[in-house]
């Protein structure tokens, strides 16, 4: 008669393709939602090994391992800064039904990684009814991922007690993965305050979508861009969701981009149709050009009617 | 003698509804240009045409140059418009020649340049005329383009007796600057042309096409051949009650909808020859309505770019308003009136609205 591990073992096995759906499923649910609420992240997902599935229904004693194991499936999302992380939990919790979100908060004197766990019961799409499965997402620093993983090498694959030649120095090592956040979060308010920084952000979003469609030229001025885009930055009511805007309208305008931006990468005369931002600028006169001349009010003469000329008009 | 890279073996049927042209998203591929002389129009027949027998040299500047200008021109003032079954110019023909692949770009650009040295008057500008083959994606046409001559300053760097200066010439041909807003220009594509083989187009002139002088009426009458699609008429009347449902729909203020409404009124009656739907906008509403307007326009198939404005039909509505209340009570007053004060109209309580008149009563009687 087959043990309790042993039927969860079968089962495992047999389920496991559902399980590497989910994990693809989830995973490309929390890129979705963080694009869309202007939060990098590095995702990556994968099922529980059967190897770890077994071994984790031995360490902990598990009566029905199907049931207790909570992270069958698990995907991992590593973000820039903490409030990031608290922000992407929050959303992801709200995201799935009956989601639990744990925080993993070592001790002080622990060794133990931290970060936020969310776990929920859920099936694969297009499974009606059935068995659902648990699902976990882990979501981290930089800082936090690179301990959990370190810790994860020194602490548990080995097998061993630590000795304190190895203890002490691990302790540093940690601390200094939790200054590396501290500091990565002050950096990043700090540039958030500077009064440049929506134009800078508006600019990269720019250049993204310029230099995908053109090689740019050499008369590209970044001290320009910035001026324009400063202009330009009080019209856009969510900066960070303004680039999956700009992409949005890029796509959709990609074949006419292509004709006319190649066209003036070293135009001298028509200044701003040289310039990066000029793909912002073109998504703002066909939203919005009244806000857009308004904002543009203190530009040279006919600058921004050879923006319009250019971008022409459909009669 | 250059020929058309490609060409239908026959026209495409025209849609029913009007195929857009994109100016942002056109190409001029190749252009020929012929110097136009002034001359009286009795000396024409004997004052010799040099045309030009091929077509210019690409450049990818130039070309884009002209697109640029096109572009300017048709987003301002253009009207849509029709070939004339009346008419003795050969343009319609030849444009229609072109599209079809039976005459080539430098052949069409020679007869429409001799039917404009024939049929200019002395009172008409020389310049150069310049035939274009433009292209948008599958489509492609003619544009046909008056370019008259302006003149600019240049400056250049010199040593004068071992010392920098700059010195200053004039230029007296320069042909199209960047200042260069309007001129004259037609374009004809292969879309124009509907199921009944009527060719249809978009044309613009630094004149009014709907004056009623002979120099108004040239370029669109006499020279191309065509008469403008939609009645002015109708487009101005469309104009006024697309605007008065967007003012009762769309504006809550009853203040504001008696502002607005007189600055219709106000814009009907003056002497501009054209209605801008974004000019009024941008002049006469305030920025939270603006897009919204622009688009209930555009809604009622009104242009946004300038059109000829012709009051016949709604003149006789240009002198009062009438405030038509919930309870049947009704108010006629002139905008003189409300501009003045006399009547004021202010926004009550309960999202209801306060009309008030000042003045000494006439007479009160029964209705």
């Amino acid at each position: 008669m087959q043990t309790a591990i042993e039927v969860a073992r079968d089962w495992y096995e047999a389920e496991f393709p559902k399980l590497e759906q989910i994990c693809s499923e989830v995973s490309a649910n929390v890129k979705s939602l963080a694009a869309k609420n202007g939060i990098d992240c590095d995702l990556n997902a994968r099922p529980k090994s059967i190897a770890s599935f077994v071994s984790k229904a031995h360490k902990k004693q598990y009566v029905d391992p199907r049931t207790e194991t909570t992270d069958l499936a698990g995907v991992r999302a590593i973000v820039s800064t903490r409030s990031d992380r608290d922000r992407l939990a929050t959303i992801l919790e709200d995201a799935y039904d009956d989601a639990k979100l744990e925080r993993k908060e070592p001790p002080l004197k622990g060794l133990d990684y931290s970060g936020i766990h969310i776990t929920f019961p859920t099936r694969p799409f297009g499974q009606e009814g059935g068995d659902c499965y648990s699902c976990e997402i882990q979501v981290r620093t930089h800082g936090e991922d690179l301990w959990s993983r370190v810790s994860h090498e020194l602490l548990y694959k080995p097998g061993l007690d630590l000795p304190d030649s190895v203890g002490r120095p691990l302790y540093l090592l940690k601390a200094l993965t939790e200054i590396f956040d501290r500091e990565v979060e002050n950096a990043m308010s700090t540039l958030i305050n500077n009064p440049l920084f929506p134009a800078a952000r508006l600019l990269n979003f720019a250049n993204a979508e310029y230099f995908a469609r053109c090689a740019g030229g050499d008369v590209t001025e970044t001290e320009l861009s910035l001026e324009i885009l400063l202009m330009i930055a009080p019209l856009i009511a969510d900066l960070e969701n303004y680039q999956s805007t700009l992409h949005a309208f890029a796509q959709k305008y990609d074949a006419k981009l292509r004709l006319i931006l190649p066209r003036h990468t070293n135009d001298k005369l028509n200044v701003l149709l040289s310039q990066p931002e000029c793909v912002v600028l073109f998504e703002r006169l066909v939203s919005d050009q009244y806000s857009l001349t308004t904002a543009c009010d203190g530009l040279p003469e006919g600058w921004l009617e050879s923006l319009r000329d250019a971008w022409g008009t459909e009669i | 003698m250059g020929t058309n890279s490609k060409h239908p073996t026959k026209c495409r049927a025209r849609f029913t509804e009007r195929l857009i042209l994109d100016t942002g998203a056109i190409s001029v591929v190749e252009w020929i240009a012929h110097d136009i002389p002034r001359v009286a129009l009795s000396k024409a027949s004997t004052t010799p045409l040099k045309l030009s027998e091929v077509v210019s040299p690409y450049s990818p500047q130039v070309a884009e140059f002209f697109r640029l200008r096109i572009s300017a021109a048709l987003g301002g003032h253009k009207a849509d418009i029709v070939e004339n079954s009346q008419t003795t110019s050969p343009i319609p023909q030849a444009a229609k020649d072109y599209i079809a692949g039976a005459k080539n770009l430098i052949d069409v650009s020679q007869v429409l340049a001799l039917h404009l040295r024939n049929s200019q008057t002395a009172a008409m500008s020389a310049g150069l005329l310049v035939i274009a083959r433009i292209e948008e994606g599958e489509d492609f046409g003619i544009a046909i383009l008056k370019l008259e001559p302006q003149d600019g300053a240049q400056a250049k760097g010199q040593m004068i007796n071992g010392k920098f200066t700059y010195g200053v010439s004039i230029l007296t041909d320069l042909l199209l600057t960047k200042g260069t807003r309007v001129f004259k220009v037609a374009v004809f594509m292969m879309s124009d042309t509907d199921e009944k083989g009527v060719l249809n187009g978009r044309a613009v002139d630094s004149q009014n096409m709907t004056g009623t002088s002979d120099l108004a009426r040239f370029w669109l009458h006499t020279y191309l051949g065509f008469n403008l699609t939609e009645n002015a008429e109708l487009m101005t009347r469309r104009f006024l009650d697309a605007g008065e449902i967007f003012l009762n729909t769309q504006v809550k203020d009853p203040e504001l909808r008696a502002k607005y409404q007189i600055a219709m009124m106000a814009e009907l009656a003056n002497h501009s020859p054209n209605i801008s739907v974004k000019s009024f906008a941008t002049i006469n509403l305030n920025e939270s309505h603006r897009l919204a307007f622009v688009e209930a326009m555009v809604d009622a198939k009104i242009p946004r770019q300038p059109f000829p404005k012709d009051i016949e039909l709604v003149k006789k509505h240009l002198e009062n308003l009438s405030f038509v209340f919930k309870d049947g009570t009704s108010v006629i007053t002139s905008s003189e009136s409300i501009n003045s004060g006399i009547v004021k109209v202010t926004q009550g309580e309960n999202e209801s609205t306060d009309l008030h008149v000042r003045e000494h009563l006439s007479k009160v009687s029964r209705r």
